[in-house]
């Protein structure tokens, strides 16, 4: 508050420059033409009045002179007579001779109604307001005959003071017409250049147009300032457009970002509204990125995606746009598009190109989409609502297995429904201890004796009656649930083993781990945690990983392995034969046990394939000198098979399902009973997939 | 030339009257007289080769002389007056004014004659003095003295009396020229 609000400055400061410029102009000129006319007045007056001084004491001089003779000899005719030649001296109003005595001895009245001069009090002049009297004395000096005293009026010297302040006054009006002239002619030249800049400034800040420039050239400090606005304007462009392409457009893949998505999906919409056109929306979502992501770090995956918007791009049309909406999701506008089945041509199109494999730093990289499609105006007739579909059937193609496209179809919404419902189950059953573990025996054919069990888990749900995994692990694994199931798993697991130790049956129970549990880098701590919490014998804890897992990160893979044999795990590899594993990778990774996946056990022994791809796998994990488990069997002959060819640990509903643990601890106290059967014999119960994948 | 002739004899005819007043004035006219002389003395334009002393010489009796001593001494302009008492022997020589009261007349009558050539002020008290060729002729009117003036006289003697003195003058005479503002008083 040091500067109040109405202080002049403050006020002058909010006057516009053109009226600063008029009035300080103005002002300035008249102050100088009042200091002028003050001047030209005063310089006017004292020499009216020394002129008039003069002249008075010139005149006083001579008749002083001549009457002295007249005083001196007391003759006040001639006098009288004297004093009568000042008539030819217009301006003299009156005279009078005082003698030394002080009485009055000659006058002389231009007008005889005039009062008489009194004595004055000094010799010189007085100046009574309308008139100027001289006391003159008369005779030589010493000789003091008396004294004259005239007096004139000053008419003249205010005649000359107005004839000079009307000259003034005049010159005073000019001058200020002419400031008027350069008044006009300086907001030419200064203020018309400023409108014009502050006018751009509105025209910039009201209309975000920074396009616009300002063509003054000068070289004054307008121009320079001029020059200086666009040079800012340049800037605040440029800057704005990094901006706009920034906000726009995602820097990885050079794609425009769902921002801009949005507007022209909207724009598009308009469009297809005025044109009774379609418009397709894909929304493309990559398969396992987040591995690729984590296993081959994040350099890799920015080039994946990277490659991925050229594959798309490739696909399309000019006039369609791709974007990058997210992390591992595309989308793209298929402005009018004749329908579903072309919607689909293209969606197809981008799968085949996505199908090829990809060098990225030496590293051959394989990766799926799945692709939802939704139709304007068929399934969504606004921009939202749009986008909501195609994302629904991208999830539904997601859940039908990754790698394909689906058409939004009004009963995914519902599907999509029951994904989150089931997902916001899962969370309330991980709290409420729903989830429980089912464990199936291992059997070693040649002591007829349960070796280890694998833990599988079920979800007895209050009114649906039991759910297997593969009905809420996908959907665990997508939301990240696994995470925290996964350790509920291995914790009960580990707490089950600990009991059949106490109870003095032993047994190795089998844990499956996930792909996302297995990429976890808290992995390892977190087994040895839980292990250590149970006081758990490491020998008694298998973890089964499957080939897929192993081979989509090799490396880290391996060091993991590593780490957890050397904590004493068993290891195995789980669906072995399903997953184009490279066998030189397989010595490298320091693993215990082979299960052979159910798919080559069911069809034993008449699949001749099979029957191959069986016994070569046996003698490869021979000769590796890796235990081998067969999973899924179910028949005798399929056991003889498998004992003639040297696999003798063996699992399945022939040996009995995924059964409570009391059920296990019965079996460890009563001893196996040979071609003891389960009580359900069906598919549908059966232990694939297993828990935690 | 007429009217100065016609201005002579008019002065003859009435030239008596006054004199006759005059000489038969008190003694205080005297003390106003000496008083005009010396005040004239100061309006007279004396040449300036005239020293540092102004005589003046008054041929009076001693009555009358007394009324003149207080004006020795008395500046005029950068001169001092100096009296001297002029007897009939006397010679004038030195005087640069010269006053001859009425009563002396008779005695002074041929000196006048003497210093006609010389500039001396010439100063008496009758008309017929006037006539002989005194520049001067002191008049009384009531209690002031003034005078009359032979302008002729005065140039003859080298006297420059200005206009001012002039215009104060009772009567003038011997102007040369018409257009001379005296002129007309003087008829």
């Amino acid at each position: 508050m040091t500067q109040r609000t109405n202080s002049p400055n403050r006020r002058l400061r909010n006057v516009s420059i053109k009226s600063k410029i008029f009035w300080i102009f103005l002002g300035s000129n008249f102050l100088a033409v009042l200091i002028v006319a003050a001047l030209v007045i005063g310089d006017q007056y004292a020499e009216v009045r020394t002129i008039l001084e003069d002249d008075l004491l010139t005149q006083a001089n001579i008749v002083a002179d001549n009457a002295a003779a007249a005083v001196a000899f007391n003759d006040q005719k001639v006098a009288q007579e004297t004093l009568l030649a000042l008539r030819g001296s217009p301006n003299v109003r009156e005279a009078a001779i005082y003698l030394p005595t002080g009485a009055l001895f000659a006058e002389y009245k231009r007008d005889a109604a005039l009062p008489d001069i009194p004595m004055p009090g000094k010799k010189g002049f007085t100046y009574t307001g309308d008139s100027l009297d001289i006391a003159h004395p008369i005779g030589k000096p010493g000789q003091d005959l008396g004294t004259l005293v005239i007096r004139l009026d000053m008419d003249v010297l205010y005649h000359s003071m107005w004839r000079a302040l009307g000259a003034v006054f005049l010159a005073g009006v000019l001058a200020l017409m002419l400031a008027f002239a350069i008044i006009s002619w300086l907001q030419r030249i200064i203020i018309r250049p400023l409108s014009r800049l502050h006018e751009l400034m509105h025209a910039v800040s009201d209309e975000k147009d920074y396009s616009v420039r300002s063509d003054d050239s000068g070289k004054d400090e307008i121009g320079f300032l001029a020059a200086g606005f666009n040079q800012m304007l340049e800037k605040i462009d440029a800057h704005d457009n990094k901006l706009r392409k920034i906000a726009h457009y995602d820097n990885v893949t050079e794609l425009p970002n769902r921002h801009y998505f949005n507007q022209r999906l909207e724009d598009a919409i308009g469009v297809a509204a005025r044109e009774k056109q379609n418009v397709g929306v894909l929304f493309i979502d990559l398969d396992n990125f987040k591995v690729v992501n984590d296993t081959l770090g994040h350099n890799i995956g920015d080039l994946l995606l990277k490659a991925v918007s050229e594959k798309i791009s490739r696909t399309l049309r000019g006039s369609d746009c791709v974007c990058r909406i997210g992390g591992d999701e595309f989308a793209v506008i298929l402005q009018d598009i004749p329908g579903h089945a072309d919607a689909a041509i293209v969606a197809g199109k981008i799968l085949n190109e996505m199908a090829k494999p990809m060098w990225l730093s030496d590293s051959e990289i394989y990766i799926g989409a799945s692709i939802g499609i939704g139709l304007y105006p068929d399934d969504a007739t606004d921009m939202n609502s749009l986008l909501r579909c195609a994302d629904v059937a991208m999830y539904y193609a997601k859940s039908r297995g990754k790698n394909n496209y689906q058409l939004f179809q009004q009963d995914m919404e519902g599907k999509a429904l029951k994904r989150l419902a089931l997902e916001s189950a899962m969370r309330k059953a991980l709290e409420q201890k729903e989830f429980v573990l089912h464990y199936q025996p291992q059997v070693d054919l040649a002591t007829r004796k349960v070796i280890a069990v694998e833990a599988l888990i079920r979800w007895p749900r209050p009114d649906l009656g039991v759910v297997g995994p593969s009905d809420f692990i996908p959907v665990a694994e997508e939301s990240g649930l696994i995470i925290p199931i996964g350790d509920w798993v291995l914790r009960t697991a580990c707490d089950q083993a600990r009991q059949w130790l106490d109870a003095g049956t032993p047994l190795r129970i089998a844990v499956n781990l996930s792909g996302r549990q297995f990429s976890d880098e808290n992995l390892v701590s977190n087994i040895l945690a839980i292990t250590r919490e149970f006081d758990l014998p490491p020998e008694l804890l298998e973890l089964e990983i499957t080939e897929s897992m192993l081979m989509e990160s090799k490396e880290t893979s391996v060091g993991k392995l590593e780490e957890l044999k050397s904590a004493g795990f068993m290891l195995s590899v789980d669906d072995f034969g399903t997953g184009y594993s490279s066998m030189s990778y397989l010595k490298r990774f320091p693993i215990h046990a082979l299960k052979i996946d159910r798919s080559f056990i069911q069809d034993l022994p008449n699949n001749v394939d099979d029957a191959a791809i069986t016994k070569a796998i046996v003698s490869m994990a021979n000769s590796l000198g890796l235990e081998i488990v067969a999973e899924g069997v179910e028949t005798t002959a399929q056991i003889d098979f498998l004992r003639e060819n040297g696999c003798t640990i063996l699992q399945g509903f022939f040996f009995g399902g995924a059964m409570p643990a009391e059920q296990i601890s019965h079996m460890l106290s009563d001893g196996l009973q040979g071609g003891q059967r389960p009580e359900r014999m069906s598919r549908a119960g059966g232990n694939r997939p297993a828990a935690g994948r | 030339m007429m009217l100065r002739k016609w201005g002579f004899v008019l002065l003859f005819l009435l030239g008596t009257g006054p004199a006759a007043m005059a000489a038969g004035a008190a003694a205080p006219d005297y003390r106003l007289k000496s008083a005009f002389i010396y005040k004239f003395a100061t309006f007279i334009d004396w040449p300036d080769d005239m020293g540092k002393q102004l005589m003046l010489c008054v041929a009076a009796p001693d009555e009358v002389m007394q009324y003149f001593v207080g004006l020795s001494g008395k500046p005029v302009g950068d001169m001092t007056l100096v009296l001297r008492h002029l007897g009939s022997a006397d010679s004038a020589d030195g005087c640069d004014i010269l006053f001859v009261a009425d009563s002396e007349n008779d005695s002074f009558d041929d000196w006048l004659s003497e210093v006609g050539d010389e500039e001396v002020l010439t100063i008496g008290e009758s008309d017929d003095w006037l006539k002989k060729g005194v520049v001067m002729k002191l008049v009384m009117q009531g209690n002031r003295v003034t005078f009359d003036v032979n302008l002729e006289a005065a140039r003859g003697e080298d006297i420059e009396i200005s206009s001012r003195l002039r215009r104060l003058a009772h009567k003038v005479y011997g102007l040369d020229t018409e257009d001379d503002p005296a002129d007309k008083l003087a008829q």
